[in-house]
């Protein structure tokens, strides 16, 4: 039994020790080159910009306040998300990948990866938006966790569609296509969330649980299946 | 029952759906015609 | 295959009853038999994408029979495919009726339109996939991340946001009541339906095994 027990930590901590390695490849690579991650980063900065240069005078109510801001992360994250694997197959490294490491190994690298991208992408574009539309949430809390939530589900969902959509011929018209129909629910209730958060609604535990449950399902389900994405069977 | 307009409605489905259904029989008809056929000529090889 | 030949004959049945034996629903007159056909037609829409899932689910449990499980699935999914577009058609047509516009984004509304979009993705990645060996496995997979979400759309998202829509699942004091003849021709229906998809289903699986067949003879 202690054995058993004793195995298992062993196996958790080499597994973690590999996804640490993994995780750390894809910064040094991405940091090397910097370039995806400035021109992320810059195509979400410039579609805010342009957002508020055309519209900041106008008295915009509250809800096309919330859906402007989850249109720009939305398109931010379908431009810089699937960029992940989409560079292993360009740059011939994912035969590589595929024999030198688990599928679960991968997975949780890019997954965390893909993670901490978004969040940094999020960090910009919402103090931005903020700042040009000169409007500050009521309930600044509620408005923090609500983006933080959404985009925390919708990383994790297109990061099996990135896996998805870079063995196929044709990348980046189709990760839009293949990606909408599942992200529809994560946006509408993030998109609701967040405009009760700007106008100072109560703080809505229920939708803010469905999207982490959302996420975690789809975490889960993701981990079990992309062997069967991105290793040749 | 005649002067229902109903009636003409169900006439029209009614026609309708024996024109798929001809379709699908004959369909079915062919496919486990050529069924049998692709099995023996590859029973004989 | 005798069980689903049983749609010839069942089908007028459904017709006649649905158009002529059933008395006209309260309020909305005879315009509500339409009743009769979107509703079956949009529970074989979402029960053919359940099937294409349990088809990719087993595929990818027991990894044998490729080719013919890979099918079953594709065929599936273009026959709900079908489905989907006439549940909106009918859809739509019942909501002019009933509530003066052919769209409204109603919540179910929406979920049909996403079951549509998940179907065109689908077809599109399968598409893509062409000369990809391991097509089998990604499209599988999408079917199965999609039907996992699905529950979301049409039982989730239906009950957080009001609905214009009678619940034809569960009928609570303010929805419309059905009475015994509408709800055994409803019924009826239902199962005709059901098994006009089984009986389409079988003939595409038949020509897909064929088309198998044909093509692995070939390459020996």
């Amino acid at each position: 039994m202690i054995r058993r027990s004793l195995n298992f930590v062993i196996r958790g901590l080499i597994l973690q020790n590999r996804i640490v390695k993994l995780l750390k490849k894809d910064f040094y690579i991405e940091f090397r080159s910097r370039a995806s991650i400035n021109i992320s980063l810059a195509f979400a900065g410039i579609t805010t910009l342009s957002v508020s240069l055309t519209s900041a005078t106008m008295n915009l109510p509250f809800r096309v306040h919330s859906i402007l801001i989850w249109v720009i992360i939305f398109f931010s994250a379908m431009n810089s998300l699937s960029h992940i694997f989409i560079r292993e197959e360009e740059e011939g490294t994912s035969i590589f990948l595929s024999i030198h490491s688990e599928a679960e190994e991968i997975y949780i690298a890019k997954l965390l990866f893909n993670f901490i991208l978004f969040i940094v992408i999020t960090v910009v574009v919402t103090p931005l938006y903020l700042f040009f539309m000169q409007i500050w949430p009521e309930n600044f809390i509620f408005f923090a966790s609500s983006v933080f939530c959404g985009s925390t589900a919708l990383s994790s969902i297109t990061t099996t569609l990135g896996a998805i959509v870079a063995k196929t011929s044709m990348r980046s018209s189709l990760f839009t296509v293949i990606s909408f129909p599942l992200t529809i629910p994560v946006l509408w209730i993030s998109i609701n969330l967040t405009a009760s958060s700007l106008e100072g609604g109560s703080v809505d535990l229920l939708n803010l649980l469905f999207l982490l449950a959302f996420s975690g399902v789809i975490v889960s389900f993701s981990y079990l299946l992309f062997k069967f994405i991105w290793m040749e069977q | 029952m005649i002067s229902n307009p109903l009636f003409f409605v169900f006439i029209v489905v009614l026609i309708i759906w024996i024109g798929i259904a001809l379709l699908l029989f004959r369909i079915d008809r062919k496919i486990s015609l050529v069924e049998k056929e692709v099995s023996e000529a590859l029973d004989e090889k | 295959m005798f069980l689903y030949r049983l749609v010839y004959i069942l089908m007028p049945i459904g017709i006649f009853l649905s158009l002529l034996w059933v008395p006209p629903a309260n309020i909305l007159g005879d315009a509500s038999r339409i009743l009769y056909f979107h509703v079956p037609v949009a529970w074989v829409s979402f029960l053919a994408f359940i099937i294409a899932g349990i088809h990719s689910i087993v595929l990818l449990i027991k990894k044998s029979d490729i080719p013919y499980r890979e099918a079953m699935a594709y065929n599936s999914a273009a026959i709900g495919m079908v489905f989907t577009v006439l549940t909106v058609i009918t859809g739509s047509i019942w909501a002019k009726v009933s509530w003066g516009h052919f769209w409204n984004w109603d919540p179910r509304e929406t979920s049909i339109v996403i079951l549509m979009l998940i179907y065109i993705a689908y077809f599109s990645l399968f598409s893509a996939l062409k000369s990809n060996p391991n097509r089998w496995g990604i499209s599988s997979v999408y079917l199965i991340i999609s039907m996992i979400i699905a529950p979301f759309l049409i039982f989730i998202v239906p009950r957080v946001y009001p609905s214009l829509h009678p619940d034809t699942i569960i009928n609570q004091d303010k929805k419309i009541h059905l009475e015994a003849s509408m709800r055994i021709t409803l019924f009826f229906l239902v199962v005709t339906f059901t098994l006009l998809y089984g009986y389409i289903y079988k003939i595409t699986n038949k020509l897909s095994l064929i088309i198998i067949k044909l093509r692995s003879s070939h390459d020996i």
